[in-house]
């Protein structure tokens, strides 16, 4: 166990911190006026993930097994040529003086107050999660185990997998795969989740860095750290989706500040070089997650005709200034090695008409028409919202100056948000709504951090410091007490280990005693915890064993579903469960021994050949 | 140099929190660790053998008390004792052949029960034996 967590401790930085090092020392080299250590420090982890997806698609496109050592070569191999172009950028053209000359703008500068607050809040938000994690650490959540299967797919057969559904990205699971493959340690343990957790707290620090170039504010900086990492910690998309193994929502939400980060450095200091970044890493979230991408390019669009809207007599300049940024041989060639990476190299899954088309347009299913607006307050909790709200009052009363990129990146990427989550059909996006509005936390959390610094700013220099501090006081209360009330739920949750440990042994029991190649295997969902992961004891297909999915899944306007996974469950031996088990070939059941499998014992089909407190499994006789 | 604090501080924490995290799972990833629980089944479920095996996760050594039928009729009963997080394969006993033959001459596939008690708790296992 010790050695296991020292290897994870010298594993995380190879995969999450050294690719991206070298790549921030190629781009920017040892010191540069253009980007702060914070930032670079911060920016260290997305490029990494992006970078180690790069390296596994170039291996697997040229049939290079994705092995431990290759994969660690070939991690080498990149920090290498990082090396050589970062001696060739910044040392052989003799910018070396000037390199050393320059200093980095001081917006991480933090006073010894702000950087107390900051450690503070860091050290809640990690409290908090661990706290909440240390009964759920198990591995049992349902898309962790879904996602587990494909990395380990990698992992054994050192290709990238054919998923022939585009419901999985490659990029959710290139990560877990490397870890694996350069530490051994295994996919069934606490690592999925802790390298979840460390791109979660990654990401409250892209969202950090983007809020800080966004106002220049150093007190909204650090007031950043505590409504993105401490208010609302728990709910999703944070404890609970580092938790639930929700993996593409979790690296989204690190990269989605990222990719905004760059343009809007690229947009407001014109540079060409931030934007070539931008394009950079836009591509490594269309890699990694298509909900993430597709919210972010709604997110990108909405800023951008926020800005030219609020711009409207200066449209024609405004874009020949973007054309004379993105023109530029360093967003070009970007642009053509993702292209040639997209045709030649590794296709996203999605990247087919169907799935564009079952995405967009009119919303067919009623979970997609919107949410209302109790749905859009527990998304991003009531605190962030109220706060959100006073951020745009804020903008627009106080701060009103449109040709400030900031205005449009703050306002115009909570306003798309919300179309998006409240009347998607304006859009015409087709999507879950409730994912959708699980990124409303994003823009509101820049918002709020803005407004609580600002409406603090305001009251100070208020007449009546008496209902100035009333005022302030009530607020703050009512933000941090609704902000921390999913934490205290963390606290009083119990845990469900003994239930996954019985679960996991009956996995074990018929990957021991059935022939997977003619043995068809029927387990119940809705009443087993952590049944998800019983695929990772056959590892014989995304599909085996057969699973009766949540009831509300069977009944699909859209599409006609399978019902016999559900038919067989509820009655073997009727009419439709008899023509369910010929048509399926179930020869084993799997079931919660105090539900179903009470019911299941009266049925003289079936034989229980196991049984346990939790578990019963029955044989078709 | 705030900011390489906070970083650093950052490491620090989450290095923490890897260390905790994968001690729980470790030690709770586990039949035994904290838990309470037992497990009766047939040792090979698809055959005609009625070889059963008892795993004790109740975290105390335990005497489990058992009984072979043929279609409800009682055939023969014990018992064994299981370590803590150990178990023990049971073979049924020399009139079990004989009281399936007998079986077979009513029924062409006699349902064989394994009850297994252990306090309150019962543990019921079945097979339909057919001629092979």
């Amino acid at each position: 166990m010790i050695f296991d967590i020292l290897k994870l401790i010298v594993v995380f930085p190879i995969i999450l911190v050294l690719p991206g090092i070298f790549f921030m020392l190629a781009a920017f080299g040892r010191s540069n006026a253009k980007i702060s250590f914070f930032e670079r420090a911060v920016l260290t982890v997305p490029f990494s993930i992006i970078i180690i997806d790069l390296i596994c698609f170039i291996l697997n496109r040229f049939d290079i097994p994705i092995k431990g050592v290759i994969l660690l070569g070939s991690i080498i191999i990149f920090c290498l040529i990082g090396f050589i172009a970062y001696q060739y950028r910044f040392k052989s053209r003799g910018e070396k003086n000037k390199e050393a000359d320059l200093q980095p703008d001081n917006l991480f500068n933090f006073s010894n107050w702000q950087t107390i607050f900051i450690l503070l809040s860091i050290f809640v938000a990690v409290f908090i999660r661990v706290a909440y994690l240390s009964d759920t650490i198990v591995p049992s959540a349902t898309d962790l185990g879904h996602h587990m299967y494909w990395s380990q797919t990698i992992i054994d057969s050192g290709k990238l997998p054919v998923y022939g559904m585009p419901d999985f990205i490659i990029g959710e699971h290139i990560i877990f795969a490397a870890v694996n493959l350069l530490s051994g340690v295994g996919l069934m343990t606490a690592m999925p989740t802790l390298l979840l957790l460390f791109v979660n707290i990654a990401g409250i620090f892209t969202l950090v860095i983007l809020a800080a170039r966004l106002f220049k504010n150093k007190n909204i900086t650090a007031v950043m750290f505590l409504v993105a990492g401490v208010l609302y910690a728990i709910n999703a998309p944070q404890g609970k989706y580092v938790s639930g193994g929700v993996v593409g929502n979790i690296i989204g939400d690190m990269l989605i500040p990222v990719v905004l980060y760059f343009l809007y450095r690229a947009l407001a200091e014109k540079d060409s070089f931030f934007g070539g970044l931008f394009l950079f890493s836009l591509i490594g979230i269309l890699y990694t997650h298509h909900l993430s991408s597709f919210i972010l390019l709604f997110s990108i669009a909405g800023i951008i005709f926020f800005y030219l809207a609020v711009n409207f007599r200066g449209i024609f300049n405004i874009i020949l200034a973007w054309i004379k940024i993105f023109a530029r041989p360093f967003p070009i060639a970007v642009l053509l090695i993702a292209l040639i990476f997209f045709i030649f190299v590794f296709m996203p899954s999605y990247f087919n008409p169907s799935a564009v088309s079952q995405a967009t347009g009119a919303p067919t299913k009623i979970t997609r028409v919107g949410l209302n607006l109790n749905q859009i307050e527990m998304n991003a909790g009531s605190g962030r919202l109220i706060l959100g709200a006073l951020g745009m009052l804020l903008i627009a009363v106080l701060a009103w100056k449109p040709k400030k990129y900031w205005i449009s990146f703050a306002a115009g990427w909570v306003i798309i948000s919300l179309v998006m989550a409240y009347k998607p059909n304006l859009l015409l996006i087709n999507i879950p709504s409730d994912r959708v509005g699980n990124y409303l936390f994003l823009p509101f959390s820049i918002l709020s951090a803005y407004a609580l610094v600002k409406y603090f700013e305001l009251f100070r220099k208020s007449a009546s410091k008496f209902f100035a501090s009333v005022l302030l006081y009530a607020l703050m209360f009512f933000i941090i007490t609704n902000g921390l009330s999913d934490s205290a739920d963390a606290f009083k949750s119990k845990n469900q280990f003994q239930e996954i440990m019985e679960t996991y042994h009956s996995a074990e029991f018929l990957s021991k005693n059935v022939d997977t190649s003619k043995d068809i295997i029927l387990k119940d969902h809705i009443n087993i915890a952590g049944d998800s992961f019983y695929k990772l004891f056959f590892m014989k297909d995304y599909k085996y064993p057969l699973s009766r999915g949540n009831l509300s899944r069977y009944v699909d306007p859209t599409k006609p579903r399978e019902i016999c996974t559900r038919d067989i469950i509820d009655d073997p031996e009727n009419d439709t469960g008899k023509a369910c088990l010929s048509d399926t070939g179930v020869d084993y059941v799997v079931l919660n021994a105090q539900l179903e499998g009470m019911s299941f014992e009266k049925y003289p089909s079936f034989s229980k050949v196991y049984a346990s407190n939790y578990i019963s499994v029955f044989k078709k006789n | 140099m705030q900011s390489k604090i906070i970083i650093i501080a950052t490491i620090i924490l989450f290095i923490a929190g890897i260390a905790v995290l994968f001690m729980i799972e470790s030690l709770n990833h586990n039949y035994d660790y904290g838990k309470s629980w037992s497990v009766v089944y047939f040792s090979k479920p698809s055959d005609n053998s009625a070889d059963f095996t008892i795993e004790n996760h109740q975290g105390a050594d335990e005497n489990y008390k058992y009984s072979y039928q043929i279609n409800g009729e009682a055939v023969s009963t014990g018992e064994t004792e299981v370590p803590a997080g150990g178990k023990v394969t049971v073979a049924p006993p020399q009139e079990y052949e004989m009281k399936l033959q007998e079986a077979r001459e009513s029924v062409s596939a006699p349902n064989v029960i394994v009850d297994v008690i252990l306090d309150s708790s019962e543990y019921k296992i079945n097979k339909v034996i057919r001629n092979q």
